[in-house]
């Protein structure tokens, strides 16, 4: 393998990555044994911790070996890496099998310069981009440069779009978890009282219960705790995720999409169409009363991390999803309905939510009678149960009466659900992976199926519907005797 | 477009598997031979019904529901019993196919052929070894032709 004539290193910041999962272990007590040492008998303090110093050294050594040794150069044909210290390796990607290229720069790197270059192919694994590595901001624009390409325009219009404020707020406002957020406000807080000072994490503390107590009206004092820490876990979820969208802006070239966007961590994306598995217009129960929808790109590398952003149309309204897509994707435009369940499904979409539905109160109400003095708590966690097998019913009720399968040209149209959400997914006959008819006994005396479509997409994706005609199923993928 | 049945022989395969299953569950019976126990009477009518259902009922349906075809752009397998299924693998998806025998199949001349997509695999037993091979060939991925790099 002929290597080019200049290979390049990454930036010298690479090394501290290299450490980190090893250096936190030690560092952290043998800087505050350091601290305390100098105090007096620092000659003791390095009678007791030589070893650790010798392995924090070794570690350091190790890291900058793997820095030197990692080298790369870029331009418009292929990449071509090498690293490894004892196992050396080399490997040369053609420019047009990298299905998408990151340049990511967190907000703390910014005063530094520093940007890291994510590198994805259809090859490895699902879960962590193939290659990363660090650089300087001036060569992740050069890298970026590298698959830039003419803007495509219709009418002298650019194929670009660039969201407006509210479209991005309701975005993070429908889409932020509460987990990450308590997950957050919990490591600050247990963490405050280590670094700062156990009197901040009291404060903190003292603080929390002082508001919940101020907010429970009526409410048994350990709801209002846990409503609050709910909301504030919510809260500070949909500010990250604010940050991490806002300015985004999406743009077509003839054979890519570029996408760019966020605060805390900027990020600039280059995706081959090609590469594109499908397009989802995800809506919730809640967006779709309102009728919003957004609209998500499943392509290899694209939306793999939690930070990136995976939503090109944040919530807009019907007409000017279709019209932005049309704009940037207007091979993934959804077409209209043809397939419906059949008659009589709505036991196949309804009953199991209903089950849970009524399961819940006829437990409730028996486990309270089992446990009078527990009567309270269980009425509580009836009622926070309820809710989302409320909400469970009301999903399910929109998919009986939306689902529906479609046909245009080669792209397929999917509507269906899947847990909380509401999918509309229009996947090209070519990122089909496979598809299955499931008939159970009742349903071949209806002649009906269930279908699940398989999508070769980042993973693994199942589409599932149910309660659809076999023969139309058969027909509309070309299956049936005159297909 | 004909559906295709495997080989008959398949049947033959599927019970003849049975046997090691049956025999343990028979030497179980007979070394524990309580017959005033209830849980003995339990235990060996449960595990002979067993058997029974499976030669008599499963497997005679399992064939039944088998058969596969060739589509122009889809290789369908029709499978299943109590959950009947089409699968359906467009060509493009397959990324190889592979032919495999058990020593049981190989005394029947007959063999299963395998097909590999991207998460995801089926199986189609009961080939004949020729008509195996004939499928492999259809439905391996042919070597693409030099690749435009802005396609």
């Amino acid at each position: 393998m002929n290597k080019p004539d200049s290979l390049r290193r990454t930036h010298p910041f690479s090394i501290f990555l290299y450490l980190y999962r090893f250096l936190f272990l030690l560092m952290i007590p043998l800087l505050r044994s350091f601290f305390s040492a100098l105090n007096g008998g620092l000659a003791q303090w390095f009678a007791g911790a030589w070893i650790d110093v010798l392995l924090v050294l070794f570690l350091f050594l190790i890291s900058t070996l793997k820095w030197m040794n990692f080298k790369y150069n870029m331009d418009s044909n292929e990449f071509y890496l090498t690293y490894g210290i004892l196992i050396r390796h080399k490997l040369r990607i053609p420019m047009h099998r990298i299905s998408t290229l990151s340049a990511l720069s967190s907000v703390w790197l910014h005063p530094l310069r520093i940007t890291k270059i994510r590198i994805d192919t259809a090859a490895r694994g699902v879960k962590k981009a193939d290659f990363s590595f660090y650089v300087r901001q001036s060569e992740a624009y050069r890298i970026l440069e590298l698959r830039s390409e003419p803007l495509q325009n219709q009418n002298g219009v650019p194929n670009e779009y660039r969201p407006g404020i509210w479209s991005i707020v309701l975005l993070s406002l429908f889409t932020s978890n509460t987990f990450p957020g308590i997950v957050m406000v919990s490591t600050f807080v247990s963490q405050a009282g280590k670094l700062l000072g156990e009197e901040l994490s009291v404060l903190l503390r003292h603080t929390f219960e002082e508001t919940a107590r101020k907010i429970a009206f009526g409410l048994p004092p350990i709801a209002a705790a846990a409503a609050l820490f709910l909301f504030i876990g919510w809260f500070v979820a949909f500010l990250v995720n604010l940050l991490q969208t806002k300015d985004l802006l999406t743009t077509r070239t003839t054979h890519t999409l570029r996408v760019s966007g966020g605060i805390l961590m900027r990020k600039r994306y280059s995706l081959r169409l090609s590469e594109i598995s499908f397009v989802d217009l995800r809506q919730s129960l809640l967006t779709r009363l309102l009728r919003l929808y957004s609209v998500y790109l499943n392509a290899i590398g694209f939306g793999k991390e939690q930070a990136d952003i995976a939503a090109i149309v944040p919530f807009s309204r019907k007409t000017r999803v279709l019209s932005h897509l049309s704009l940037l994707l207007p091979e993934f435009v959804p077409s209209d309905r043809t397939l419906r369940p059949g008659r009589g499904a709505f036991l196949k979409f309804l009953l199991w939510p209903a089950v849970y539905c009524a399961l819940i109160p006829v437990s409730a109400a028996f486990a309270m009678r089992l446990f009078p003095l527990w009567a309270e708590v269980i009425r509580f966690v009836a009622f926070m149960a309820a809710a989302p097998a409320v909400w469970y019913f009301g999903v399910c009720m929109l998919d009986f009466v939306s689902s529906g399968l479609s046909k245009e040209e080669n792209y397929y149209t999917i509507r269906y659900s899947s847990g909380f959400y509401l999918h509309t997914v229009v996947v090209s006959w070519q990122k089909i992976t496979v598809i299955d008819l499931r008939q159970s006994i009742f349903q071949r005396r209806s002649k009906k199926c269930d279908v699940s479509v398989l999508t070769r997409a980042e993973g693994r994706t199942h589409h599932k519907l149910r309660a659809f005609y076999l023969e139309e199923c058969l027909s509309l993928f070309g299956l049936g005797d005159n297909g | 477009m004909q559906l295709k049945k495997p080989d008959p022989r398949i049947l033959t395969v599927w019970r003849l598997r049975l046997l090691p299953a049956a025999a343990l569950f028979f030497f179980l019976s007979i070394r524990f031979v309580a017959v005033h126990e209830p849980v003995w009477w339990l235990f060996t009518g449960c595990w002979i019904t067993i058997c029974m259902i499976l030669l008599c009922f499963y497997f005679p349906l399992k064939y039944r529901y088998l058969s596969y075809a060739v589509k122009h752009r889809v290789f369908l397998l029709h499978w299943g019993v109590l959950y009947t299924r089409i699968r359906a693998v467009p060509f493009h998806a397959v990324q190889y196919a592979a032919i495999l025998s058990t020593p049981l199949e190989r005394r029947f001349s007959i063999c299963s052929l395998k097909l590999y997509m991207a998460g995801s695999h089926i199986s189609v037993p009961g080939l004949h070894n020729e008509d195996a091979k004939e499928l492999r060939d259809i439905l391996s991925p042919k070597k693409p032709e030099r690749e435009n790099p802005h396609e």
